[in-house]
This record gives C-alpha cells, structure tokens and sequence, in this order.
C-alpha cells in the first residue's frame, strides 16, 4: 500500500500537477499576476507608454475617491443596475410561466426569447442607434399612432440616453432570465402548488407565495450576474452613446477606458479598474451570504 | 515498440512540459538579421488598404534591398494597438502617428528621425517641411511630417441644394433656414457628427476662429483666459448651433464616420464641416468608387463642393483654418532596422516619387514647394476653391490638435455637455479653464 510520503504518491501528485500545468500558467500568468500588475501600476503616475513611472502611492485611489466623474459613473451604473435587473427578472420571469404549459407554437416564441442573447452588441448596438435616432423606427411608431410629442433622440439627449441603453440591454439580456427561470419553474415541486390549490388559493397567490419563494436561488444567481453584468457593461454604451451627451451615461468602464486611452493615465485608470474589482468583488460576497442565509 | 506504463506516463509528463514551453517561447520572436535585404513592418491608418500599395511599390522598386509588409489598421483601433505593439520587437518598424497629444507620449517609443530628414534635404530640413515643430518633443524629432490637412470649412453636396434650390448659406440664419427647408423636404442641411469629440473639436474651432481668430489657441497655451469673453461667448454659440437648428436634430447621437458622412455623400444630407482630408471627394475616381461603395450610380456624378462655413456672428471673420500634418511617420524604438525604416521614412516625406504620389491623391505634402494634382477634379469651380484652399493653408491660424490630454478631453466633454444643454457655457469655460490651470 503507497504512504502519503511514497515515490508512488510523490509521483502521482507531480504528473497531476504536470497536467494542470499549461491551464495553470494560462490563468495564474494572465488573470492574477495581470491583476497584481494592474495593483502595481495604480500606485503609479505613468501614461502607459516609456518609461516615466513615477511612484505616488495611493494618491491615484484618493484621486478616484474624490473624482465627481467617479461618483457620477457610479451612480449610472447602480441606476442601470436596479432597473435592467428588476425589468430582466419580471419580463424573463413572466414569459417563462406563460410559456411553461403548453402552447401553440410555444417553441419559436421561446426561441425568440433567447435569440437576442446570441446576438453581438455590435450588431444590437448598431440596430437601435437606428431604432432610436430621430428619424428611427421607434420615433417613426410614435408619429403613426398620432404620439408626435413624445419622439426625441433618445440617445442623443441627457435625459433619456441612460434609458435608452438600459431598455437596450433589457432587450438582449432578458431571454437569459427567461431561459434560467424555465429551468428553474422544471423544478418547482408540483405537489405545493396542487396542496395550495386545494387550500383555494388563486392563480397569482399560488404563483406568488408557492411558486415565486421556490426560484429563490435563481432570483440570487440574476440578481449576482445582473450587478456583475452592470458593472462590466462597456460594448452597448461605447458603441451606442460613447459615453454621452457630456457624461450623461458615464460608466466606470467608459470613463477607465477614457483615462487608460484617450487621457493616457494608466497608472490613475489601473486605481479605477481596481475599486471596480473590489466593488465587483463586494457585493459578489454580500449576495453569496445574503442567498446563503435566505437558504438557512 | 511498445511502451510500458511507467515509461507511457514519463513520455506525458514530458509531453506536458515540451507542450508548456513551447506556450512560452512562442512570445517571443528571433531578432531580424542586420545584414542583407530587410522586410519592414509598416503600420498605418493611412493610406488605406487600396492606396498603399502604390507607395510601397514605388518605394520597393527604388529600394529592391527592401521589402515593406504594411499592416492597414483602422484608425478607430490605431493608436491603442501601436501603443502596445511599438513597445515590442513583434511590433512596426515604422508606425503612422497623428500630431496634438500623440507625439509627447509616443516619444519614448520612437527614435529621433532628424539625422534621416538631414540626410534627404540638408541642415534646413524643418524649414522645408510644414508643421514639422508639431512632432518636435524637447528637441527630438519624433516623426516626419507627411502631408498636411486643413479645417475651417464645410462640404456641400450640390446635388442636394440644387434639388431643394436653396442657395449655400453664408450666415447663421441662412443656415438655419437652409436645414429647416431642408427638413421639410425629407432631407437634412447641416451634418454634424457630434459623437464624436473630434467633430466637435473641429467645428467649435470654426466658431471660436470666427469669434476671434486665434484667441482659441492662446487660451490653451494660457496666454489669454480660456473663461473669457471670446470664448464664453464661443461656447454660446457653439449651444446655439444646436438648440436653434443649425445642425441636425439628434447631432450628439451621430458619429462623423460612417452616420454623418454617409449622409451627406448618399444624398441625405447637404453640407458636413470636414476639412482638406476630403479633397479626393471632388474627383471622378472617388465619386466613382463611392457610387460603387454605396450602389449608387447617381453618386459618379455628384459634385461636392468645399465652401467657407457661414458667418455665426455678424462680425464674424470667416475663412480662417487651422490645421498641420495629418499623418507622420514614425521609427520604432525596437525596429532592428533602424537604417533601413528611416530610409523609408525619408522617402515616404521627402521624395519627388512619393511626393507626386500625394500630389495625385490631392494630399497636399508636408514637403514645401510641393503640388497636387488637380486633373481629375471635377469641375473648374471645384479646383478653383481647392487652389484657394491649399494656398490659404499656408497660413494656418493654429494647430488642429490639442496637445495635451487632460484639457483636449475636458474639452470634449465640456462641448458635448454644453451642446446637450446640461452645461452652461460659461461653467463650460470655466472647466477648461481649469484643466488648462491643471496641466500648467
């Protein structure tokens, strides 16, 4: 029989280690030694070309901290966040119950659910800078059924541009919710909702206080992926607005591509990137312990 | 042979490592031999993909020792991919690089290409070549200018005023009242593209410039207030042109390429305030290229003429431009044929072979002395306002570019907020005042 401290066992865990190697080296070499570089170069004051880099300790994260356009990023992103989310997970939630018996045709309106996941942002981007242009679709649909004061250029003006992008993203990323919540409704114990129905309770009650508690984990597992999403978001806004009008839809990754690019502040972009980690990180961490003790 | 099971898990296991190795030693590449021919990798957003091989032809066939593989990027995508590439050995040779905040930070990844320009045009070498100052960093040369482009003046597509029968606008007024015609008509006037900072930039210096020329330029040196009068009264202007429908409705939704400049070539549109880089857009071959492009015959036989941009007070002094090198060509810190890319980079600038090559594609050369070629231009009114043009350009009222990064984007910022009304203008004024106070 081989000990822990046998040649057989050694040899066993060195050819295990030998195969983990190059996946190993890939996620240690890129991810975290990038993310300890990226640490490094935020005590930096360096344009991220040559060789001027100058050691400024933290001042790049007391900079971040005292930054409006931070702040401002910051609170378009938790706007973005709490309305793509709560319409993602109502509209995903709804369609998934009333496609979940049997319907005509049931399959293609689930697959037209799910298409816009698929689909590059590029390719959604591009679309609704039509749709949503002056002369667009949606303006064009106002004008036929007689709402001419409502059509503006909805992303061309400060206060429907954050909007615009959010119901852009609520668009591509609901057939996600809806496809998480079938699976889920698969799994709801069937004799709760028949016992409830014998109790009388109603179509909504039963849906609300049987069914909707027992998607506790999937509502958890949105919600998680909804903030990381928000936080990560970049393509649909530097493709659709850019940013814009001014800063009206800021987020933290256009404003540290901004600083890192076009402003050539690595060293103050790198403190950025990492308060979005940490923050990423943050309410990662609160969510698992919250779902954790919903659960308990 | 067969292996046994010792030897089979031995052979994996150095399998696994060779295979690791070979993962690492494939990020580096050999160093590119000194002697002999050489192949020169050139990176550019300009020329593009159909125009570069005539100068890099031209310049093989006068240097058979070497080859040139030109890498084409777009120009959205450029300075981000050089910016990491240039600091390698895997990168370019030799790299376009664009004049305001670029030279400054690209300096450390470049060599000084001054003994090479002295080498083609003698001790004088800066003095023949325009805007050349615009790539000196602290008395290196970072880049040789390549030819020059200028701004201040805005493109009309006559086709379109003719079909609504509207006169070219010379003042604000008869802007906005060109657009609303116009707009009347299913058309547009005036197109901005005001996505994009760089539009921005380029159309609030015509209104600064009209203002009072100059004033915009001192302000960023910190000769004169940026939160002045000229240039409050600047930005008010520039919210005008907005608010009051001297460009397009929706204008900050728009980027300059593709969504304003399809429209005024397709037709959609009448007039877009581009500068000199467009000069090609008054010749038979680019009319017929973009009558291909968009499939459109109609388009072969558009006539798009450049024209100053109206008057936006009525003291305005029009006709200013400002303008510089549009494209530089820089050597690589890292080339390992240093010789051989500032050859290249001589040539390209320098040259009576490359410069008539600019010359035919109406790119007027850095090189002074130099001309272009105005015989596929469609008509004499076209080549007359072009001959003016470049002949004005002589006297530049300051450089297109700003130079440093912070006040260029606090700028662009500061003209998107205001055009969108969430800033007044004098805020405005006072925010690059502030980052002028910042940088200094």
């Amino acid at each position: 029989m081989a000990t822990l401290h046998s040649p057989a066992v050694r040899g066993g865990r060195l050819r295990a280690l030998l195969y983990v190697l190059p996946a190993l080296i890939v996620v240690v070499g890129i991810v975290y030694l990038g993310i300890g570089y990226n640490a490094y170069v935020s005590t930096l004051e360096w344009s991220g070309i040559g060789d001027d880099r100058r050691p400024v300790g933290i001042d790049n994260y007391i900079g971040v901290f005292t930054d409006p356009v931070f702040w401002t990023s910051l609170s378009h992103v938790a706007i973005f966040a709490v309305v793509t989310i709560a319409a993602q997970m109502a509209i995903g939630l709804t369609m998934a119950i009333l496609l979940s018996g049997r319907i005509f045709l049931g399959g293609v309106y689930k697959v037209v659910m799910f298409l816009p996941v698929v689909l590059s942002p590029a390719a959604i981007a591009v679309a609704f800078r039509d749709i949503l242009s002056p002369g667009g679709g949606l303006n064009e649909a106002l004008r036929a059924i007689g709402l001419d004061g409502l059509t503006r250029a909805w992303i061309a003006e400060p206060e429907t541009a954050l909007m615009a992008i959010a119901v852009i993203n609520i668009w591509a990323w609901t057939g996600f919710s809806f496809i998480l919540y079938q699976a889920a409704l698969a799994q709801v114990d069937t004799d709760l909702i028949e016992a409830a129905q014998l109790d009388g309770a109603g179509k909504l009650r039963t849906l609300w206080s049987v069914v909707v508690p027992q998607l506790s984990g999937t509502h958890a597992t949105l919600v998680l992926i909804g903030v990381i999403g928000a936080l990560k978001t970049f393509d649909i806004v530097y493709l659709t607005t850019g940013g814009g009008p001014g800063r009206s839809t800021e987020f933290l990754t256009t404003y540290i591509y901004k600083t890192a690019i076009d402003g050539f502040q690595a060293g103050y972009a790198a403190a950025l990137s990492m308060v979005l980690l940490l923050l990423s990180l943050l309410l990662t961490l609160i969510q698992m312990r919250a779902n954790r003790f919903g659960r308990s | 042979m067969k292996f046994d099971r010792k030897r089979r898990r031995l052979a994996i296991s150095i399998g696994a490592l060779a295979i690791t190795g070979l993962m690492l030693s494939a990020c580096s590449a050999p160093a590119e031999d000194d002697g002999g021919p050489v192949t020169l990798d050139v990176w550019g957003w300009n020329p593009d993909e159909k125009s570069a091989p005539s100068y890099f032809d031209a310049f093989e066939a006068e240097n058979p020792d070497i080859t040139i593989n030109y890498r084409f990027i777009q120009a959205s995508d450029f300075v981000n991919t050089v910016r990491l590439a240039a600091t390698t050995k895997d990168g370019p040779d030799v790299f376009g690089l664009q004049v305001g905040v670029f030279p400054e930070q690209f300096a450390p990844l470049t060599v000084d290409v001054a003994p090479y320009l002295e080498d083609a045009l003698g001790a004088e070498w800066n003095e023949q070549l325009t805007g050349a100052d615009q790539y000196d960093v602290d008395g290196k040369q970072v880049a040789a200018p390549w030819y020059t482009s200028a701004a201040g003046f805005m493109w009309v597509n006559q086709g379109v005023a003719d079909e609504l029968g509207l006169a070219v606008p010379t003042t604000l007024d008869e802007l906005i009242a060109f657009n609303a015609a116009a707009n009347a008509a299913g058309k547009q006037g005036l197109v901005q593209g005001a996505k994009d900072g760089f539009a921005n930039l380029d159309l609030f210096q015509i209104v600064a410039n009209q203002v009072e020329p100059g004033v915009f330029y001192d302000a960023l040196d910190g000769d004169e207030p940026f939160d002045g009068d000229a240039m409050t009264a600047s930005l008010e202007i520039w919210q005008q042109l907005f608010t009051d429908g001297a460009v397009q409705e929706g204008a900050l939704g728009f980027t300059a390429y593709p969504d304003a400049n399809d429209a005024r070539i397709t037709g959609e549109a009448a007039m877009i305030p581009f500068g000199s880089w467009q000069f090609r857009d008054a010749t038979n071959t680019r009319t017929a290229e973009y009558a291909e492009t968009y499939g459109d015959p109609a388009i072969a036989d558009t006539v798009f003429m450049p024209v100053d941009f109206p008057a936006v007070t009525e003291d305005a002094t029009v006709g200013s431009l400002f303008g510089g090198p549009d494209v530089g060509w820089s050597v690589s810190a890292q080339s390992d044929a240093k010789d051989a890319a500032g050859r290249l980079v001589a040539w390209l600038t320098t040259s009576d072979t490359a410069v008539e090559l600019l010359g035919e594609a109406l790119r007027p050369p850095a090189l002074k002395g130099s001309t272009i070629d105005l015989s596929d231009v469609k008509t004499p009114e076209q080549a007359a306002a072009i001959e003016s043009l470049v002949e004005r350009s002589e006297d530049l009222v300051g450089p297109r570019e700003v130079a440093d990064p912070d006040v260029k984007s606090t700028l662009i910022e500061v003209l998107s907020s205001v055009a969108a009304g969430s800033t007044t203008p004098a805020d405005g004024a006072a925010q690059v005042q502030a980052a002028i106070d910042a940088a200094s």
